[in-house]
Formats: C-alpha cells, structure tokens, sequence
C-alpha cells in the first residue's frame, strides 16, 4: 500500500475535474467527491470561491427543491403565491449534496429530470465505505467526473487556478480521429453509456481550453479519458492482444500511391495516407487506454481482477427499502385518510388547509377569527421508509464439488434463491 | 436537578480527558463514548458544560451569536447588546423529530399573522455549546446523517416547508452509544474526533465512594457544590491556560512522523485520523501547560484518537485499544 501510494495525489486529478467542472458545470452535470477525508474539505472551499454553491440538506422537501406555494406570501395576499425552488436558485453555480449516498430516490428522481434539462450542476459528497455503496446510480451516470479523495494525504494550501474567460467556442471540436481514439477507449474499457463519451468530448475541449490551446492535443484527450473515462470501467482494457491483430490485414493490401510508401519519411507529406494515419490512430488508442489503465481505481482493479462486476445494482449490502406507515425514516407526508395504521401528519394537513382559509371563510361568510376551516381533502398522512434487515449467509461447502463453488462466483443464479429461501424462513416472523 | 460538579465525578479520567480537550480545541471533533449505562457518561458531559465560562452572545439572537458571526450571518443573528449566557447544553432525546432538530415553520405565527419564521430547532439552541445523544446507535439513521453533517459543517441549512434558512450551528457533539446494541456506520464514526471506553467502576471502594458523593450532592446540592467550588475552579483555569497555550504549540516534525507512523501500524487508513491524532496530542499538550507537544502526549492520546478509525480485522479479534497499545510498543519501545 505505501509503495504504490507515491504515484500522483488523487488529489491533483480531481483539482483537474473541478477546474474543468467550473468551466461549465451544466455541461458536465456533476462532481462526484467520494472520501470524506480533509483534502475533500479543502477542495469544496476553493471550489465555494470559483462557483457558487448552494448546499441541498438531505431533507429538503419538493416545495423547496422544485419551487411551490409559499404559505407566508400566501396568507398575506389571500392567493397562492409561488415561490422558486432551490434547483432554479442554484442556477448560475451548482448544488452541493452532502452525504449524498444516502439520498432519497425521490429527491434523486427530481435531480434527474433538473439534470437533463441541463437546469442543474451537482457537487456530490460521497461518504460510502463500501465498494458497492454510492450516490443513486441514476445521478452518478450523469455527473461527468467522479473522484476519490479518501486517499490523499494533500489538505494545506489547496486552490483553484481561474479558469479563462474565453468561451467554450473557442476549442475546435475534435476532429474525426479523436473522436474515434475516445470512442474505441470506451470500449476497450467496457464503458456503454454514451453519456460518457459526450462528456469526455466535453472534458478533453476543457482540457485544451484550461491550457490555453485552441485545438484539443492528445494529452487534453488522455486527460478526459483520466477523468470521465477510467472511473466507469467495467472491465480492464486488454488492448494488445485483439488491437494487433487489426493492422496486420490492413497492411496487406496497400492500396495506396507508391511515392508514400516508406512510412517514416512520408510524415512530411500534406495528406497523410491510411496506414499512417492508421498508425496515428493506433497510436493515440494506445496512449489513451495506458492512460486510463493508470487511472483506473485501485478498488475497481480489484473488483475487476476477481472477475466482478463493478459496483452498481445495489443488491448487497443494507436491505431493500420498504414504505411503512408506522416508523422508520419519514418520507414526504401525502394525501390520504388516516386509517389502517396510517397516522395523521398534522402539519402537512394544517399547512394544506392554510393558503384557503380565506377564501373558505368568504365562502361560509365567517370572520377572519374563525377557527381554521379544515376540509377532508387537506388530510395528509405521513409516511415512512423502513430498510428491511441485513441477511448474512455464511454457505458451507464441505463436498469438495468444484461445481459448487460455480453459481456462487458468477453471483447470479445461487444467491437470489438462497434470499429467496431466507426470506421464507423470516417472512412469518415479520411483525408487519 | 442540581448539576454534579465536574471534579467531584470519581475515576473515567479517560472520558474526563477527552471532553477536557474537547474544550480546549472544539476543532479536535467531538467524543463518542462506549459503553454502559450508568457510567457517567451524561453526568460528566453535562458537569463540564456548566463548569464553563459564559459566553458573551447577542442578546436577542435566537442562536447565542458572538459578534463576529454577525457578519457572517447578515439578517440572521439579532442586533443587540451582548450579554452573558451559560454555554448551552442540549440533551437530544431519542424520539426527537426532524422537525425538533433542525427546526421548522412556526406554525402558529403563520396562521395567526401570515409571517413565515423559523422557529430554531435544537441544532440552534447548541450553537456554541455541547449537543449530546445518549444512545447515538439507536438514533435513526436519517437523524444521525443530519447532526453528523451539521456538526462537520458548522452550519444548519434548512430548505423545506418554504424556508430557506442557514444559521451557524458549531457545537461539540458528545455521542454515546453501547455497540453491542448496534452500531454506527464506520463513515459517521469517523466524524467523531475521540472516542472513548466507559466502564462501570469494579473496585468496591470506588462503588461506596460514588454513592457517598451522589448521596452528598442530593442533600445539600448548595454546600456540596462549594464544598468543589475550588476543585472546579482549578479545572477551569487549567482550561483557560491550554486555551491561551494552544495557538503557540506547533508539533515539530517529529510528532508528525510519529502519528503517520502510527496510523499506519494500526491500519486507520485515511489523514483525517493522523490530523485529529495531532491535533488532540497538541490540546492535550496545552491543557498539561507543556512547553511542546512530545511523544508522550502523542502516545497518551493516541487510543482516544484511533481508536474508532481502526478497521476491522477477521483474522484479528482483539479489541482497537489493545491494538493501538501493541503499536506503540512495537514503534516506540
């Protein structure tokens, strides 16, 4: 651990991505800070001087992340007044969610839908532990960089350099064979998503920009496919053994003019022909999956090397989420009777009912000091979400059978059966 | 019920230690303690909180603001004259509401005159005090995210019920918790600066002598408080020193080695665990008047500051203490 820990600070990529983030945080969507660690505290307050952030508490409610009624303006006025929520108030920075790993899909949902209509920007503080404990996946495939920061030993004298005023306009998109080069990175790293490939687009642009270039070079390239590409690998790359053997069929037919035979001396020529090119092309692929090798997160090299699947999907760990009437962590209250275990959510109702008052008492004709007119559709009852417990199924195998060791590392088929008989054997104890 | 003075409470000098440098440098973090009921634990805590000084705070603020965050907090803390007020203790009760503790929309102003305030919660009354949970393991987990992240933040930020408020909410967390009944996520654990372990007193001699004290201090609370007036006065003042001591104490390179050295013997990966082990070697420094933080007071601290960081090991079973103790031997002799 303390040999490999001399390579570059974790810390100085995710000064890269927050930079870049910076430079147009819609585009980028989000930055995904896991590691609760002092250099993660440093880098949110240089962030905090580049771009205004606006902190979202986990428990903010849908009036004010999405805008609503303001009770207030409202009772003043005697008609609904609205009032903007908090993704439209963060509008010219980004939003910071503290612990978001623990956000509530509901919330995540809403982020969502603000996030694709490129209405919001997202710094999210990831304070997972475990490899398979994240932000919702939902979120996290649309933030752009995501980096880990548990590691670094770096926390003194942290800044964010300024980033050029001068537009994005003013890189060039990259040309045919970057894209192409990003492209068969992607999928040499088993990244599918799309996403990603726009936003490392977007990212090696930034890079040239930062750099103060006007045209993308190969190192703005290596330095997306660092930041956006790397952490979503799902398999590592195996590039030499399938990427060699493609040139060679490609080399047999020359088609092309015999003065540009001899590769090494035809560089001066304008056009450059197919096989340097080809050559380029292979070049610049090399030097970006070796850059995304050197990227890739030591947890995920783990992951990958033990033949598992990267974290996503959230079938481990804590138990599934259920709704529950009774306890457990309250969700929004929501329109209902209170009856069957339900209970009544007084503040919800109340604050239901305020904004009529006066038009309920114009309509009864009482005066303002009647008592507050409640009707049946003002009734909120409140809700809850329980986590189902934790099972630990400690499966010994004492057949010496190797083919009982099969199911349980491909993780597929045993496992939800073992659940599924556990959660027979529970189900009659449940008090629920 | 009258408060215990701090010096009057018989042993758990570790538990003592921590909340002492806790007072010394809030920036340590706060003190988790294990253990049992019974210990003590909210007895110290809630000794030390009323042993201190007043504060000088806003009198009209709802939060007990300092002038200085006046100019932080525009709009938000009062405007008044200062005056003095006990440094607030806050007891977070266990069936506590989101609502109760980061507050919420009084209600009854906005129905009787159509004003939208906010009525403080508890993370406001603690603002510049102490919050304990008695049982933090049995706090839901909702609850927990929010005091933990307010507590490293220093500042309440409350966006619901069409409030938007941010007030300043620094506060010394003093958590408490049996693990056998459950635990924390190693994330929140992390938060805490120390961590203690209580143990119900075993020796006899030391049974007899708390019940004679508590038994004192039930009959006659007045003369029994002056009778450790002295005592407490004595703890005070030693407070007051490592306060004026701590900004002149810079641990030598030494010490740092020492604690990277440490951390990595022990396995309690990540540098908040090294800065917190500094940080709490140079406050304890302080509150012992030493002229320079040394070795000693690193190893003196270092269970406290480690002990909750260490991962678990399977094939290790030995308790965190016993760990951290076999590490200091090894590295230091």
């Amino acid at each position: 651990m303390n040999e490999t820990e001399a390579a570059a600070d974790p810390l100085a990529d995710a000064l890269i991505a927050a930079r870049l983030f910076t430079l147009a945080p819609k585009v980028f969507g989000g930055l995904v800070l896991r590691g609760s660690s002092p250099a993660r505290d440093a880098l949110i307050e240089a962030l905090a001087g580049a771009i205004a952030l606006r902190r979202m508490p986990g428990h903010v409610d849908d009036e004010r992340l999405l805008g609503g009624i303001d009770i207030a303006a409202s009772l003043a006025a005697g008609r609904p007044i609205v009032q903007k929520g908090l993704i439209e108030e963060a509008q010219n920075g980004a939003l910071i969610i503290p612990m978001a790993e623990r956000m509530d899909t509901s919330v995540a949902g809403r982020l969502v839908q603000a996030l694709d209509d490129a209405k919001a920007a997202l710094v999210m503080l990831d304070d997972s532990v475990e490899a398979d404990d994240s932000p919702p996946t939902s979120l996290m495939e649309r933030a752009a960089f995501r980096c880990d920061l548990a590691a670094s030993r770096q926390w003194q004298g942290v800044e964010l350099p300024p980033v050029p005023a001068a537009g994005w306009g003013h890189v060039a998109p990259l040309d045919d064979k970057q894209l192409r080069g990003l492209a068969t990175t992607a999928v040499l790293l088993g990244v599918d998503d799309v996403r990603a490939l726009i936003f490392a687009e977007a990212a090696a642009r930034g890079a040239a920009l930062l750099a103060g270039r006007a045209v993308a070079e190969d190192a703005d390239l290596a330095t997306a496919v660092r930041l956006v590409l790397a952490p979503r690998a799902t398999r590592f790359p195996e590039f030499e053994d399938q990427q060699e053997e493609q040139p060679e069929p490609d080399d047999s037919p020359p088609d092309q003019p015999p003065e540009d035979q001899p590769p090494p001396d035809s560089n001066a020529s304008d056009p450059p022909d197919d096989q340097t090119q080809q050559s380029q092309q292979q070049d610049l692929e090399e030097l970006l999956v070796e850059a995304a090798k050197a990227a890739i997160p030591r947890d995920l090299l783990e992951q990958l090397a033990q033949g598992n699947a990267p974290r996503r999907g959230s079938s481990t760990g804590t138990g599934q989420k259920r709704k529950s009437g009774m306890r457990g962590k309250p969700l929004g209250a929501r329109p209902g009777m209170p009856r069957g275990g339900a209970r009544l959510a007084l503040i919800d109702s109340l604050r239901a009912a305020v904004p009529w008052q006066n038009v309920r008492r114009r309509e009864k004709g009482m005066d303002a000091d009647a008592p507050i007119i409640m009707r049946k559709e003002d009734l909120r009852i409140r809700r809850f979400e329980e986590r189902a417990a934790r099972v630990t199924i400690f499966a010994v195998d004492a057949s010496g059978s190797a083919a009982a060791a099969r199911p349980t590392r491909s993780g597929s088929t045993m496992i939800p059966r073992i659940s599924i008989a556990c959660s027979r054997i529970t189900a009659p104890k449940c008090p629920s | 019920m009258a408060r215990f003075p701090f010096s009057a409470i018989v042993g758990q000098d570790e538990m003592k230690q921590a909340l002492l440098i806790a007072a010394v440098d809030p920036s340590v973090g706060g003190v988790m303690v294990f253990g049992d009921r019974g210990t003590g634990k909210s007895t110290a805590a809630r000794a030390l909180a009323s042993l201190l000084p007043p504060i000088m705070a806003i009198a009209n603020c709802p939060y007990g603001c300092s002038k200085e965050e006046q100019a932080r907090y525009p709009g938000v803390v009062g405007d008044g004259p200062l005056k003095k007020r006990a440094v607030p203790f806050v007891d977070l009760p266990l069936g506590a509401t989101e609502d109760r503790v980061i507050g919420s929309l009084d209600l009854e102003r906005a129905l009787r005159s159509g004003e939208k305030a906010f009525e403080p919660g508890l993370l406001a009354k603690a603002h510049r005090g102490f919050l304990y949970i008695d049982e933090i393991n049995l706090l839901e987990d909702h609850l927990v995210d929010l005091l933990l992240d307010v507590a490293a933040s220093g500042e309440n930020v409350v966006e619901r019920e069409g409030l938007s408020v941010r007030h300043p909410a620094k506060f010394v967390l003093i958590g408490s918790g049996n693990p056998e009944e459950g635990e924390l996520r190693p994330q929140l654990l992390d938060r805490f600066g120390l961590s203690v372990e209580v143990r119900t007193p075993k020796d006899l001699e030391v049974r007899i002598e708390i019940m004679r004290l508590v038994a004192a201090n039930e009959a006659d609370p007045v003369a029994f408080a002056e009778r450790w007036a002295g005592e407490d006065e004595k703890i005070l003042k030693k407070i007051a020193r490592g306060k004026a001591r701590l900004p002149k104490l810079v641990p030598g390179d030494d010490v740092l080695r020492d604690a990277a050295n440490l951390c990595l013997a022990v396995g309690a990966d990540g540098l908040r665990g090294e800065l917190t082990l500094m940080r709490a070697a140079r406050a304890y420094a302080a509150l012992e008047g030493a002229k320079s933080v040394t070795r000693q007071h690193l190893i003196a601290i270092a269970p406290s500051a480690l002990r909750h960081r260490l991962r678990r090991d399977v094939l290790d079973e030995t308790g965190s203490t016993t760990r951290i103790t076999r590490a200091i031997e090894e590295l230091f002799g």
